[in-house]
């Protein structure tokens, strides 16, 4: 994308360039089979075919400086000319033409006529035919304060421009019409009403045209107004969150009385959008919902996806069934309507009460996609068939009545295996093929607690594992084989112990790929660990024992471990696991566990699910992750081939599938909770649930993709982007440069991103969302070993924290990685959290009167240079944070009890401190001095000596104290009255002369610069009475420098300085010995910029991110 | 979190209730007076987009001073929204781009003109900030050109700007009418908040310039031969950071209890909305009665999509929440 040459440069030697911008989607519009999208200036194209390559065909920067609000294709008359197409793009008060053609499949968007500039804001644009009075190639254009314009796009000027008598603002209008002497204009006004007018008509003798009609009924703003001329009806969507249909027939010939037949509340919030349909109507909103409407008010269908605030396009093919919708969010989703109920999904009442059957359904199994099985209250088992809706008796036994377990393993070739248990501790297995062959096993004297199948790795494909809990937390191992031909063999392999507590059993198990170790999770919310292989285990495989299982005769059974049956009491040759998380799900236990790739997950009712890893037969958490507010109930994960990852799980009454890696709701069963018995399976496209329902059971069956939904363009933060920190650049196999960063919102998200510079993409590495607030600011600090240097691999510390007083740790390591789309891997591991709250719990009762408010914002963290010490194992990781509560607080990792310490803090400046930043000095004796600079509010700059503080936390560390009081941090060596008013920028850099210059970026538009001087020499002598050496060389400011907030400042070597503010300039500076002097300024597209991220890339090159309601990547070279 | 929780994230908002004033924007124009002594020799006074009116309590307290009744003193309030009654305060409800509510406005000052025009029109946010910036400027020169017909020579004219993407542009018109024009931020604004204070002194029309009503101001363009867009000759007025720096931090978190031995208690919004536009839709919502989908689908869970600001202030986003947090709405 080249950017037109008068906003590129200014200076002669520099030039700043945009790689790449997300913006909100703010027009959306169906051309033949594509879709375009607009989004900043940037006009994008997308097939609207499902198969076609997801990646967009064709882009083009249409506009220079404003964001497109609308696309307007030409209808052509003569559909001779069909391959090319020419469309009008307009958004705020520019205009420009594009024609869209398409050659063999390759699309070209060539401009036509430039972007120009009118004198008032566009809201509406609609084509005119040529006629005697307008030329061809016109157009007519709704403009701000109620008048029409008549444009002619080859002369690119305005013919003519009429008035309405009613003379406001507005904030939505729309034309109707496609000649000017028959234009309607109807216009959405601030005080809640339309006003409809026609351009052609005769003015009155201040030259202003008299309103044709006026519609109230409103109660808000009008934002969005659609007329659908084949029903005569008009449709308006206002602030008052309604949406309302008015019966106005010929817009040209209204009724007196125009009737409001239809007021629709639907949405949450403010409606932006409406559209009217032969059959439908669709309207978008502030709530992030789109919902299509019938004619008769009732929601036929609503779509959630999109991540946080608002839908701001929409774009609907009637024929296709299928609706658009773009959002703040910077993604662009299509959604099927149409279709037999909804989506292909249907709700089916088994309707099992009946005479000829016996008791009422109590556990309920689907079997394939086709059958269900039943156990009843009554000891019976039944199977219905789906497909010939049939039932049958299975089996009937009075031992397992009122209480039972039901548990269903499918075999290779189609064989089901099926076990029992009850509640006198017996436990049946039998093959659904042959229930008469049932055999009955008496394992326990007391009840049977927990059943789970699980197949081993390398067990042959008749062989499953049964685990079986009984009393006291022993977990019994079974493995039971049914070869076709012969009886079922079960061999009592090993008997575990749970660990000790009150409702002692397992609830899920899983065999780590290896097959040597038993991934067990149990109703205590711990997960653990048993070795399934003991050095006599070869021995023992071979030796079998012959237990007495009452009754059964038939039955094989090899007991390994040698017990005798049924077991009772103590003194068993049990073992406990190898390695344990006590309680890590908490109290509601685990509800899964699963291994997948490298890696151990487990979910729980905690509404968390966790990412594990085993090194050296121990289970170590990575990660814990919380899919979604409300999701209380997680009970299992899916794992898609496309790497995506599915969650199973309860909201309130309902069974959710959510999909982690889109963050949607897939599918949403209302089945009144899980603590009924139900079962889900998923065959190629088609989802089944099943579930107990007032004494009978439902199956709820969806073809299709759930919801018909499908992700064109992914999304990027739901909020606008509060901070960017760059993680690293890596060479990918393909030797392509990827530079990875995070990015964190205000949707509590923080986001590693990677951006390919050659094809300027951006990809989602992965997403963290442990975040119960905001994420304000990230830092980081690169930890990488030399052998991961070697291997292009780079490993680093990120720190996130923001609301509610709340701060996030995590080790990154990015490595190429062949693979993926990205071609860079991306691990995670968390390694520490804080909160003040929590702090301040533990610590209320012993000292009374701590000052820790845990609504506490952090505004800005910075990291210290760790010192390296001999007698440490690694180098120390500080973190200094800057809090809204008036103080500064300085914290340290301690990366193997996994906690940040709290290690000193200061409330000097009595107002929220908004940023803060680090700077390490060597002194002459290989020590180091440590300072830092924390600015607020009022616009001081405070600098702080904190040499005395890290060496004191240090001697800590190797004395090996637990728990120490916050330090005082003291008061600072000096304060400079920097800006009149807040900080929202600050910057050290350590220049060759050993100096340091600190330059920092106010609320007040200006620019200060401050060089100082560390004489690290006469510190040395002065032994730790520190801050004597510390002191200002020189300052200046200039004032002016943007025309609001400068939220970003970056010093660059040798003497450049680059600023952005929320006035949207990007303005690259030069160094002075006391200025700064103008290089040149880049208009940016990202509104509310709220940080700027810069690393250098090539010579005298920069590639530089700034973030706000979206995100731009520019280049900038000098 | 209860309704504290608004009181301690912002100081403003508490102090607003604790005094009386009907809104926390009171504190704004308190702090550019006392900075620019806005009140100074002035008894006529207009309010434009004074809903729900403690700009025009403001004014009311300092032009009248204690209770002795001036009867030179004229304040005329003008908003979109209904407004409780204020003694001595003239209301016009409507929308102050519409010529004939200028020119209502117009007619209580024929003769006599007014010593200040403030106004702080805010409009309703979409968000889209192009958009927001856009009205915003619509309103601050609507407010210019009922100015330009009551304001007296050398009068002082107040208005809020959002200093965005071309906040330049309208520095270079209001210099056409004003010598001195400044950029004001008092400290009640947050520090985040793109919203500041333009004030216009010294009101000095350009020669034989005749105020027009029926052809609005219009925002200027960018010259583009002399490179404003991104070049650095953009015009750009001085700022000026209004109230006392000992003044309460608009950012800051205090502590309910501010003072030793000082109990909080919690202090209702002094004067509610009146008929916000929301009011039906909230009322339909707090009784279920906005329509659901209504096919055999399953519901969406209402909670999984919400955005995460309402997660965090807890499922207790009911209706009487919204209400109260309108008054913040008004005036962040
Ligand atoms: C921030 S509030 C003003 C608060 C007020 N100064 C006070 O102290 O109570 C902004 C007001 O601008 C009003 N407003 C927005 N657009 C308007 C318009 N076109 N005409 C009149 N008032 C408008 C809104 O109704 C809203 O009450």
């Amino acid at each position: 994308m080249r950017e037109p040459a008068r906003d590129r440069i200014s200076h002669p030697s520099a030039a700043m360039e945009t790689e790449l911008l997300l913006a909100p989607i703010t027009a959306l519009e169906i051309v033949g089979d594509h879709l375009m999208a607009g989004e900043g200036p940037n006009i994008t194209i997308y097939p609207l075919e499902p198969d076609a390559i997801q990646s967009p065909r064709c882009f083009k920067q249409a506009l220079h400086n404003d964001n497109i609000h609308g696309i307007k294709e030409q209808q052509k008359l003569a559909p001779e000319a069909k391959e090319a197409t020419t469309l009008a793009v307009f958004g705020g008060k520019s205009l420009a033409v594009i024609e869209f053609s398409l050659q063999n499949s390759t699309i070209k968007l060539a401009e036509l006529f430039p972007s120009c500039e009118l004198h008032d804001w566009i809201w509406d644009l609609q084509w005119l035919e040529g006629s005697t009075e307008t030329p061809p190639s016109c157009v007519a254009l709704a403009l701000g304060h109620n008048s029409v314009a008549l444009y002619d796009c080859v002369g690119q000027r305005i013919l003519q421009e009429v008035h309405c008598q009613e003379k406001c603002i507005l904030y939505s209008a729309h034309l109707v019409g496609s000649r000017w002497d028959s234009l309607v204009l109807v216009a959405g006004t601030v005080f809640n009403q339309l006003v409809i007018w026609c351009a052609a008509d005769p003015a009155d003798d201040t030259g202003r045209v008299r309103p044709r009609g006026r519609i109230s009924g409103h109660h808000g703003v009008i934002f969005s107004i659609c007329y659908l001329e084949s029903k005569g009806i008009l449709a308006s969507a206002s602030d008052d969150r309604s949406l309302r249909l008015w019966g106005v027939g010929n817009l040209r010939v209204l009724p007196d009385h125009i009737p409001c037949f239809l007021v629709c509340y639907g949405h949450q919030s403010r409606v932006w959008s409406v559209r009217l349909l032969n059959d439908y109507v669709v309207s978008i909103g502030e709530d992030s919902a789109c919902l299509v409407w019938s004619y008769q008010g009732e929601i036929v269908r609503s779509f959630k996806g999109h991540k946080g605030r608002g839908l701001r396009a929409v774009a609907v093919h009637e024929s296709r069934g299928c609706v658009f919708t773009g959002g703040a969010d910077s993604g662009i989703r299509c959604w099927h309507f149409k279709g037999p109920g909804t989506n292909g999904s249907s709700l089916l009442q088994l309707n099992f009460p009946s005479p000829q059957r016996k008791g009422s359904p109590r556990v309920v199994k689907l079997v394939g996609a086709g059958h269900v099985l039943l156990a009843t209250d009554a000891g019976a088992v039944y199977l219905f068939d789906l497909t010939s809706k049939a039932w049958t008796l299975v089996l009937e036994d009075a031992a397992y009545r009122s209480y039972s377990l039901l548990e269903v393993s499918e075999l290779a070739g189609g064989d089901v295996l099926c076990a029992m248990g009850n509640i006198s501790g017996q436990v049946k297995l039998f093959l659904l093929r042959h229930p008469a062959q049932a055999k009955d096993l008496q394992l326990f004297e007391e009840k049977v607690h927990r059943l789970s199948w699980s197949s081993r790795p390398g067990q042959d494909l008749h062989t499953r594992s049964l685990f079986v809990s009984g009393s006291a937390g022993v977990l019994l191992w079974l493995e039971v084989s049914c070869h076709p031909l012969s009886a079922v063999t079960v061999v009592v392999k090993r008997c575990f112990l749970l660990p000790p507590c009150k409702h002692r059993w397992h609830t899920c198990t899983a065999f780590l790929p290896q097959g040597d170790l038993l991934l067990c999770g149990d109703r205590r919310g711990s997960l653990m660990l048993f070795a399934c292989r003991s050095p006599l285990d070869s021995e023992q495989e071979k030796a079998s024992g012959r237990g007495d299982f009452g009754d059964s005769v038939s039955v094989t059974v090899h007991d390994g471990p040698g017990l005798d049956f049924p077991i009772r009491g103590e003194g068993l040759p049990t073992e406990g696991p190898v390695s344990l998380i006590f309680g890590l799900h908490g109290k509601t236990g685990v509800t899964s566990v699963a291994c997948h790739r490298d890696f151990v997950y487990s979910t729980g009712r905690d509404g968390c699910y966790r990412q594990l890893q085993v090194v050296g037969r121990q289970l170590r958490v990575l990660r814990k992750q919380k899919p979604c507010k409300g999701l209380e109930w997680l009970e299992g994960l899916r794992f898609g081939s496309d790497g995506s990852t599915r969650v199973l799980g309860f909201h309130a009454g309902c069974f959710v599938l959510w999909d982690a890696s889109s963050n949607e709701t897939l599918l949403s069963v209302p089945c009144g909770g899980g603590h009924r018995s139900w079962s889900y399976t998923r065959s190629l496209s088609a989802e089944t649930f099943a579930y107990v329902r007032s004494r009978d059971v439902v199956v709820h069956h969806s073809k299709d993709m759930p919801n018909g939904q499908r992700a064109l363009k992914e999304s990027l933060h739901g909020r606008e982007l509060t901070c960017v920190c760059r993680l690293g650049t890596l060479r990918t196999s393909r030797q392509d440069l990827v530079s990875v960063f995070a990015t964190g919102s205000e949707d509590n998200m923080v986001n590693i991103l990677a951006f390919e510079a050659r094809f300027r993409t951006l990809t989602q590495l992965t997403a963290i969302g442990d975040h119960i607030s905001s994420v304000r600011a990230l830092a980081v600090v690169e930890r990488s070993s030399a052998i991961q240097q070697e291997a292009g691999s780079t490993s680093s510390v990120l720190f996130s924290a923001g609301g509610r007083a709340q701060i996030e740790c995590y080790c990154v390591r990015l490595s190429p990685d062949h693979g993926s789309s990205s071609g860079v891997l991306c691990r995670l591991v968390h390694l520490a959290s804080h909160r003040l709250d929590e702090q301040w719990d533990r610590m209320k009762n012993r000292h009374k009167l701590v000052k820790m408010d845990p609504e506490t914002r952090y505004m800005s963290i910075a990291v210290l240079a760790s010192p390296e010490d001999a007698e440490l194992p690694g180098p120390l990781v500080f973190l200094a944070a800057a809090c809204s509560d008036g103080s500064v607080r300085l914290f340290l990792l301690l990366e193997h009890s996994q906690k940040l310490w709290l290690v000193a803090e200061s409330f000097h400046h009595q107002r929220c401190v908004l940023k803060v930043q680090g700077f390490t000095c060597k002194t002459a004796d290989r020590g180091r001095r440590h300072y830092l600079a924390s600015a607020a509010t009022d616009g001081g700059i405070a600098f702080w000596d904190i040499t005395a503080t890290v060496d004191c936390a240090t001697e800590a560390i190797k004395a090996e104290v637990r728990e120490m009081k916050p330090l005082a941090l003291g008061t600072p060596v000096f304060t400079i009255q920097a800006h009149s008013c807040g900080v929202n920028s600050l910057h050290v850099q350590e220049r060759a002369s050993g100096h340091f210059l600190v330059a920092s970026g106010s609320d007040d538009g200006s620019i200060h610069i401050c060089v100082i001087d560390v004489n690290a020499e006469s510190l040395a002598n002065q032994g730790t009475t520190g801050g004597a050496g510390i002191r200002v060389l020189r300052k200046f400011s200039r004032l002016c420098a943007h025309a609001a907030h400068v939220t970003g400042v970056r010093l660059l070597h040798p003497d450049y300085l680059l600023s952005v503010s929320v006035d949207q300039r990007l303005t690259l500076w030069c160094l002075g010995e006391d200025s700064l002097s103008f290089v040149c300024s880049k208009f940016c597209h990202v509104a509310d910029v709220a940080a700027l991220e810069c690393w250098e890339s090539g010579q005298h090159g920069w590639r530089s991110v700034v973030c706000g309601q979206g995100l731009e990547v520019l280049w900038c070279k000098v | 979190m209860g309704r504290s929780s608004k009181d301690k994230r912002d100081i403003y908002y508490r102090l607003a209730k604790e005094e009386g004033w009907r809104a926390r924007s009171a504190f704004k124009l308190l702090q550019l007076d006392e900075e620019y002594h806005l009140f100074q020799g002035v008894s006529r006074a207009v309010d434009l987009c004074a809903a729900p009116g403690s700009w025009s309590q403001v004014l009311s307290r300092k032009l009248k001073g204690d209770g002795t009744s001036n009867a030179d003193v004229k304040i005329v309030a003008v908003d979109l929204q209904a407004m409780a009654p204020l003694p001595g305060v003239i209301q016009i409800q409507g929308d102050i781009t519409k010529v004939s509510t200028a020119q209502e406005i117009i007619r209580h000052f024929e003769g006599q003109p007014a010593d200040l025009v403030v106004c702080d029109g805010a409009p309703d946010v979409t968000g889209l900030h192009d958009i927001d910036e856009y009205i915003q400027a619509q309103l601050l020169l609507a407010a210019l050109n009922i100015t330009t017909h009551v304001l007296k020579k050398g009068g002082t004219f107040v208005a809020k700007i959002f200093r965005g993407k071309d906040v330049t542009l309208l520095y270079s018109q209001l210099r056409i009418f004003f010598p001195d024009v400044t950029c004001a931020k008092p400290r009640s604004s947050r520090n985040s908040s793109i919203e500041a204070f333009v004030v216009c002194r010294n009101y000095s029309p350009p020669e034989g310039y005749v105020p027009n009503m029926s052809n609005p101001l219009l925002d200027h363009c960018y010259d583009v031969d002399f490179n404003q867009l991104g070049g650095p000759n953009r015009v750009i007025v001085p700022f000026l950071a209004c109230g006392d720096l000992s003044a309460y931090d608009s950012d800051r978190t205090y502590p309910l209890q501010l003072e030793p031995g000082k109990e909080y208690t919690y202090v209702p919004p002094t004067q509610p909305p009146i008929h916000p536009p929301y009011e039906e839709a909230c009322f339909l919502k707090k009784h279920n009665l906005l329509a659901k989908e209504s096919t055999a689908q399953p519901q969406q869970p209402a909670a999984p999509d919400e955005p995460p600001q309402l997660q965090e202030e807890g499922a207790s986003h009911t209706c009487e929440a919204e209400l109260v947090n309108a008054l913040e709405e008004l005036s962040t």
